[in-house]
């Protein structure tokens, strides 16, 4: 396989343009390594493009072989580019390895690949494959049994401790060799495909143990070659690849002699030939899974597993890192163990955590520990408290799902130097931002309104009291006053309340009298007016009213000593004028009349 | 007999008196000086002899501030306004421990009026609300018993204008009373003491946290179970908290 260098990939990207119509067209040639090979060898293919558009052909299809030969793998793809007299050309070839599976004479169709709506094609090619004596592998069909082989001599099982599995759970696949001839040295040819496969490989010792084994009559000895672990990451049927492998077998003078005791011995005598040797394919079939109790927190993990979450101090300052450690131990896949669920409180300031780990791959149990640590910053005063953390895995040995929690973290955080700062920042109001930088105001000296602790006025007594008692005092003020009218009787009542209408209605005639000349009857009208509002208003009697009984009843309401002394002075003037009659002129009575209205007016807002 | 009694209430009182301004003062001078959580304690003494004042609540919060601890500042901050509501120190001081507060919780704005009416409804104190209601109840009986016994007609008169604007005033304080009286009654609030808080989703203790609150956010208690209290904050979010996390207000 070479690899194209970075300087010859530019010197392809500049020239290839430029020498398009130069280059030559595509053409394909196939070769074999060997046109003659005896069954259970290895048989290269190659297959070689060149010309126009060589590079941007992918792999090409292989040819059908009939049953003669059985694909063992890939051996990836090289490319080569050339510059002879400013004419560029391209090659690419592409090497496949094949083993010979029955004997026979084949053919290799030709190789045919499309570019650009031209199709090129190689050469067939002419193979013969015999049935060998020398020692046959055993990948015929399912040869995981070792009788199905028995009259080989050497051969590769591919052993593998289970063959269906779920995802992600261990299979322990050991490639032994069985051999019953002299093996002198050997090589890996190509390692086994594994795609869809997490692997692990498992350290082997330099020289391989060896131990005997009987099948068949036949003794062999055997030695695991190579030994891994491998996950399947995906799922349905998965093949594991074949090993192949490449041993010097020493051709041996005399066959008696017992072929165990120099296994790896390097003979300076006898022949040595090289054979190739691969594994059979082996088809693993990874099943989804169980739906059933199937934990939220299940992430895939499959083994088994402790979980461990430990802090470094529980007591700390803001702004001080404290670092949290979880750790995941146990069987299983532990580079692809997902993280286990920490709920970190939002107080804290935290980084992705790191993770390490270590592996240990004894005997193909992959078990070891994976560490996260995280660290975390606390922000703010107090306890905190980091939640249980969970982990759930399956346990494909029990078959069910299991669950790991830790204990709840309680770390006490102080105050530490630094000043808290707002999180989330920038949402001070402008309102705020006056506030900015200043210090409280300064306590009260004084205290007066003490007040018992939680008082309100509208629990306490005094409230109802005073809610109450106005309503009460108003209900014995309208009784009581029902009471008066009662007392004073209606008629009093009625006769005051008119008594102003009855007077201005009798002054009001008297002025009819004044405009008629009727000098008499003027005078005894306003003489009744003035008297008889008096006894309505007092509720007397007004023929039985001496004017001394009248002046008393004035004094005890208060009345003012002129307004009495100009009203008894006006009744006198009338009656007088009334009973001796003088001559008064027109414009007097109209003084008479105008006093007794304005003594009248004056009474009534008096009494 | 009776006389006795009020004489040796109100002795009793006056021990009392005396007993809560040495408290205060001592409080005062321990502040001056710089002993914060003498001052506490001192204030607190007062507390716990069943006295209550703004300014007591002022110092104390102003004692609490000084010592770092915010959710108890703006408590005793919170109780003082509720004892007076127009001191502006108190405002000035519950602005600025509002300020070392870490979550912030946005409130919805307000338009102009509704902000006046919170202003008018919320700007004086319970007790002084309820004297006010008191006093013009009484101004209105006190007007309609003159009206029955006036004799003189300008009393009358007066007395008939004054009823209506009186009756009118006293439905709209007792409207003002009433709505306060229920939310004094209803509404409670509470300031977070913890210094971090788990709000979940239901009232129990390994129930899912919703959100975290901490030490000094004012939200409001809207119902309580067992030891949770079902807390809503001002921009509507809401969960339940273990009851000692806070305080009430």
């Amino acid at each position: 396989m070479v690899r194209l260098s970075y300087e010859i990939k530019l010197l392809a990207l500049f020239i290839a343009g430029a020498s398009a119509a130069l280059a030559q067209p595509l053409s394909v040639t196939t070769t074999v390594n060997q046109t003659s090979i005896a069954v259970n060898q290895q048989l290269v293919f190659t297959v070689e493009l060149t010309g126009e558009g060589a590079q941007k052909v992918g792999q090409p299809e292989l040819p059908d072989m009939g049953g003669y030969l059985t694909f063992l793998g890939s051996g990836g793809s090289s490319q080569n580019i050339s510059v002879v007299n400013g004419k560029m050309s391209v090659s690419k070839s592409f090497t496949f390895y094949y083993l010979a599976a029955k004997p026979g004479s084949m053919t290799i169709p030709p190789v045919t690949v499309v570019y650009k709506n031209k199709t090129a094609a190689s050469q067939p090619i002419s193979l013969t494959i015999t049935a060998s004596a020398a020692p046959s592998p055993s990948t015929q069909g399912k040869s995981n049994n070792a009788q199905a082989s028995s009259g080989n001599k050497l051969y590769l099982r591919t052993i593998v401790n289970k063959k269906s599995v779920y995802p992600n759970e261990a299979v322990i696949v050991t490639y032994r060799i069985y051999a019953a001839v002299t093996i002198s040295g050997y090589s890996i040819a190509k390692l086994p495909e594994t795609t869809g496969f997490w692997v692990e490989d498992v350290e082997m010792p330099q020289q391989p143990q060896t131990s005997e084994q009987v099948i068949n009559g036949q003794r062999y000895v055997t030695a695991d070659i190579k030994k891994m672990t491998v996950f399947p990451t995906s799922l349905g049927k998965r093949r594991i690849g074949p090993l192949s492998l490449q041993c010097e077998v020493k051709q041996q003078s005399r066959r008696s002699r017992d072929p165990f005791g120099s296994f790896f011995d390097d003979s300076f005598f006898g022949r040595t030939v090289r054979q190739t040797i691969a594994s059979p394919i082996v088809e693993i079939n990874v099943k989804p899974f169980p739906q059933e109790n199937k934990p939220a927190s299940f992430n895939g993990a499959v083994g088994q597993f402790k979980l461990n979450a430990s802090i470094d101090k529980t007591d700390v300052n803001t702004d001080e890192a404290v670092t949290l450690k979880v750790t995941l131990s146990g069987v299983g896949n532990i580079q692809l163990l997902p993280k286990p669920k920490v709920h970190i409180p939002a107080d804290f300031e935290q980084y992705e955590p790191t993770v390490s780990q270590k592996i240990d791959r004894t005997n193909g149990v992959i078990s070891g520990a994976k560490t996260f640590e995280y660290v975390l910053v606390p922000r703010f005063p107090g306890e905190q408290r980091i939640k249980p953390v969970t982990f759930s895995y399956f346990d494909a040995k029990a078959g069910s799902y299991k669950t790991l929690q830790t204990k709840e973290i309680v770390i006490n955080v102080a105050k530490g130097k630094g000043q808290i700062v707002r999180g989330g920042g920038s949402g001070l109001s402008k309102e705020e931002v006056k506030y900015v930088g200043q210090d409280i105001r300064f306590i009260k000296v004084q205290s007066e309104d003490y007040q018992p602790i939680g008082y309100r006025l509208y629990k306490s007594f005094v409230f109802y009291l005073l809610l109450i008692a106005p309503l009460v005092i108003l209900g014995v003020a309208l009784v009581y006053q029902k009471h008066l009218q009662k007392l004073s009787g209606n008629v009093a009542y009625a006769r005051s309340r008119k008594a102003n209408a009855v007077a201005m209605k009798r002054l009001s005639k008297a002025k009819q009298l004044l405009n008629e000349d009727s000098q008499k009857e003027f005078f005894a009208e306003v003489s009744n007016a003035l008297a008889g509002f008096a006894a309505d208003k007092l509720n007397k009697a007004k023929a039985g009213l001496i004017s001394n009984e009248l002046e008393n009843e004035f004094k005890k309401r208060r009345l003012d000593q002129e307004l009495t002394k100009e009203y008894f002075d006006l009744i006198r003037f009338c009656d007088l004028q009334r009973f001796a009659p003088s001559s008064v002129k027109k414009e007097e009575m109209q003084d008479s009349y105008q006093a007794a209205k304005k003594v009248i007016i004056n009474l009534e807002k008096a009494l | 007999m009776k006389v006795y009694l009020i004489t040796l209430l109100s002795l009793a009182s006056l021990a009392f008196a005396d007993q809560t301004d040495h408290l205060f003062q001592q409080g005062v001078q321990a502040y001056q000086s710089g002993d914060y959580a003498k001052a506490i304690e001192s204030f607190q003494g007062v507390l716990q002899l069943g006295q209550e004042s703004a300014a007591l609540y002022f110092n104390l919060g102003n004692a609490y501030y000084k010592t770092d601890d915010i959710a108890r500042a703006i408590v005793n901050y919170e109780r003082a306004k509720r004892l007076d509501a127009h001191d502006e120190d108190i405002d000035f001081n519950l602005q600025i421990a509002q300020l070392r507060v870490v979550d912030k919780i946005p409130t919805p704005e307000m338009d102009y009026f509704f902000k006046l009416w919170q202003d008018i409804k919320n700007g004086i104190s319970m007790n002084l609300l309820t004297i006010l209601a008191l006093a013009v109840y009484i101004l209105l009986i006190v007007l309609w018993i003159m009206k029955l016994f006036a004799k003189r007609p300008a009393l009358q008169n007066g007395v008939r204008y004054a009823v209506t604007p009186t009756l009118i005033v006293l439905l709209l304080i007792s409207l003002l009373f009433g709505l306060r009286l229920h939310e004094d009654l209803t509404t409670r609030y509470g300031v977070i003491l913890a210094h971090k808080v788990a709000v979940t989703s239901s009232p129990a203790a390994d129930a899912t946290e919703v959100f975290a609150l901490h030490e000094g956010v004012k939200v409001r208690i809207v119902a309580t179970s067992g030891d949770f209290f079902r807390i809503r904050l001002s921009d509507g979010k809401d969960g339940w908290v273990q009851a000692e996390t806070l305080q009430i207000i």
